[in-house]
């Protein structure tokens, strides 16, 4: 009895811990300027002025970061391409590779797998130079394309070990009953494989999209106009212009979240299935 | 309706050798099962009858037709797996009628084939339902009717009732029983129980090590073992082995002797046996094949030589195990335990010494050093 107390009590103290910056953000940004300088954890007159700076087409506004504010939708979608391309990209040569490394024996397999994680312990600091002078020497910079091939570098050794792991408790039989039942290698991958693995793929491509969402370092370093700049770089410009209302960068920062949250939320079922979870025939 | 023929078929997995130059001729609307211990090859085979494992040498042939290297969803097979693999996004209806759909059977026939299907496995309650909301039986019915839909030419099936509980099980092989009776197809059928093979079978063949140690009817793998491995895997419980000598007495009567007993050995037998390289021999004798004779006060040998009683074996009960119907005791015979089969109302208990007798005519003879059988088959 106790101990089940405790448990609770500690889950809470994490959920608290772990939601009340977002909480606090999501708050001020539905005050009005003059409640944040007096320390309020909730709006009392909420409004939703803050966000119009976002939504302003026209671009009549002259207020402080209304520049940088008008130019969000353009990034978000910016951040949807890149982030959809990285998933993408993690789905079909992630989903391939785990199938490989879980189905098919070769030599060296254990060895590429130690490769993939070893190559996730390089801080992305220690390869920011040589990445940046390879995608200059391509004439990648400013493109999405450089932010996606880097995305991809790190959220793909990730994608493959968990799909690898997710795969093995894919029955065999059910591969072989399918061959049995007329479908050809391929046909048992696509029509029994594939659909039967969904949580795992759904979980790992989400994880990918987030990741690379959330991805500061490498957006900022190969990105230099809104033509390919990120959301969570053009929100960083706020730091940069001198006297931005908090309530508005909160505003900002509620927008850069939301997607994510909605993905998250959406898809929790298959994501815990996906990552806790495995298959039985 | 297919006759399947393997020639030499041989399967390596890096060193390990799985199947062993087996060569086998499983006759139309036969009912075969493969029998033997786990890692025997039994599963292996199957498989390449089914075309999952391709052979490192040796051929498939399905009637006239080599199927080799055909691959299975070209051959005309259905396959039940031991985990019964039914696909577990499907509702029951689309695992039935998912071959049909591969194999391009139109909508309107499908349906009136999984109906069929499903009332043959008594399975039509459960058609909308997805596998995981079935029971371990219902999911055995199922992958049943997902291999019978298709009216294949030859049907395997690889250890079916492995994963049932014990009573389901008594249930399922019935059901099998009839289900050959009904759809005359080949069956193949893999499983390591004994009891199973016994009971199913049209033929047996009993593997160990990739190789077939023999090939015959229920009743002649019981009752002619070609080896001490054949007759100490089939039957429960497992035949007795006793070490042993074959003599001849001063007037020409064949016996076994060896610790703690001594059996004649009929002169039919002695007609039909191969010469046997030494002496040494492995008598067999089944639990329900002793006698049980008078209660003895010693176990001490008497049987001196040229003064022994030919049929006497001394015993003492070790262990006592009833059975409801039968009563098992287990009894020491010179140092090597025996089981022996009776009447629950026998008294005998642990500590009781006892005379045993062999049926002469019920014992086996096996070489004492390559565990063959010394008597060939009439």
């Amino acid at each position: 009895m106790w101990r089940r107390a405790s448990l609770y009590i500690y889950a809470l103290a994490a959920v608290i811990y772990l939601t009340l910056p977002f909480a606090w953000v999501a708050a001020v940004s539905f005050m009005p300027e003059r409640e944040v300088t007096q320390q309020r954890w909730w709006p009392e007159e909420p409004t939703i002025g803050n966000y119009s700076l976002y939504f302003d087409v026209e671009g009549q506004s002259a207020d402080v970061g209304a520049a940088i504010a008008r130019q969000f939708p353009r990034a978000i979608v910016n951040s949807l391409i890149i982030g959809t391309a990285v998933m993408l990209l993690n789905l079909t040569c992630g989903s391939l590779a785990a199938y490989a490394l879980a189905r098919l024996p070769f030599r060296g397999n254990l060895l590429l797998l130690l490769f993939y994680l070893g190559s996730r312990s390089v801080p992305g600091v220690a390869i920011m130079i040589p990445m940046y002078l390879l995608m200059r020497s391509y004439g990648l910079l400013d493109t999405h394309l450089s932010v996606i091939l880097s995305h991809t570098t790190f959220t793909l050794p990730f994608t493959i070990w968990i799909l690898k792991g997710y795969f093995q408790t894919v029955p065999l039989d059910l591969e072989r009953a399918a061959r049995v039942d007329g479908c050809t290698p391929l046909g048992a991958l696509v029509r029994v494989f594939l659909p039967v693995t969904t949580p795992g793929l759904v979980a790992v491509g989400i994880f990918a999209f987030i990741a690379s969402w959330g991805e500061f370092l490498f957006a900022l370093l190969f990105t230099t106009t809104i033509a390919s700049r990120p959301v969570t770089v053009l929100a960083s410009d706020f730091a940069q212009e001198l006297q931005v209302p908090f309530t508005v960068i909160a505003a900002g920062g509620v927008l850069v979240i939301l997607l994510p949250l909605v993905l998250s939320f959406l898809f929790q079922r298959l994501i815990i299935q996906g990552i806790g979870g495995s298959v039985t025939g | 309706m297919a006759r399947v023929r393997l020639k030499n078929l041989t399967k390596h997995f890096g060193d390990v050798v799985a199947v062993d130059n087996v060569t086998l001729d499983i006759a139309d609307r036969e009912f075969l099962t493969l029998l033997g211990p786990s890692g025997c090859g039994k599963t292996t085979l199957l498989n390449m009858i089914a075309g999952l494992e391709s052979p490192t040498a040796g051929e498939v042939w399905f009637d006239d037709r080599n199927v080799t290297a055909v691959p299975p969803e070209r051959r005309d097979i259905a396959m039940v797996f031991q985990t019964y693999a039914l696909y577990p996004h499907m509702s029951v209806f689309d695992n039935v009628a998912f071959g049909l759909k591969m194999r391009g059977v139109p909508a309107e026939d499908r349906k009136r084939l999984v109906l069929a299907a499903s009332k043959t496995m008594e399975i039509e309650h459960l058609l909308d339902r997805k596998p995981r909301a079935l029971s371990g039986g219902q999911r055995q019915r199922v992958a049943l009717a997902r291999a019978i839909v298709r009216d294949p030419g030859v049907f395997l099936l690889d250890e079916p009732l492995s994963n049932l509980d014990a009573q389901l099980r008594v249930v399922m092989r019935t059901e099998l029983k009839r289900l050959h009776g009904e759809l005359e197809m080949t069956f193949v059928y893999v499983t390591h129980d004994q009891a199973e093979s016994l009971i199913l079978a049209d033929r047996i063949v009993v593997m160990q090590d990739g190789q077939i140690q023999q090939i015959g009817t229920p009743e002649s793998i019981y009752d002619c073992p070609a080896n001490t491995f054949v007759a100490g895997f089939v039957g429960s419980p497992p035949i007795n082995l006793l070490r042993g000598t074959l003599e001849q007495s001063a007037e020409g009567a064949w016996r076994v002797v060896g610790e703690g007993y001594a059996c004649g050995v009929p002169v039919s037998m002695i007609e039909r046996m191969k010469p046997p390289e030494g002496r040494e021999v492995f008598l067999g004798v089944r639990a329900e094949d002793i006698g049980i004779g008078e209660a003895t006060s010693s176990i001490e040998p008497d049987a001196a030589a040229g003064n022994f009683d030919p049929t006497g074996v001394r015993a003492k009960v070790v262990v006592r195990e009833p059975m409801g119907s039968d009563l098992y005791l287990t009894v020491d015979v010179g140092g090597t335990n025996v089981k022996v089969r009776t009447r629950p109302e026998n008294l005998l208990d642990r500590g009781d010494n006892v005379g045993l007798y062999f049926d002469p005519g019920k014992i086996h003879l096996f070489n004492g050093e390559s565990g063959e059988s010394l008597i060939s088959e009439s």
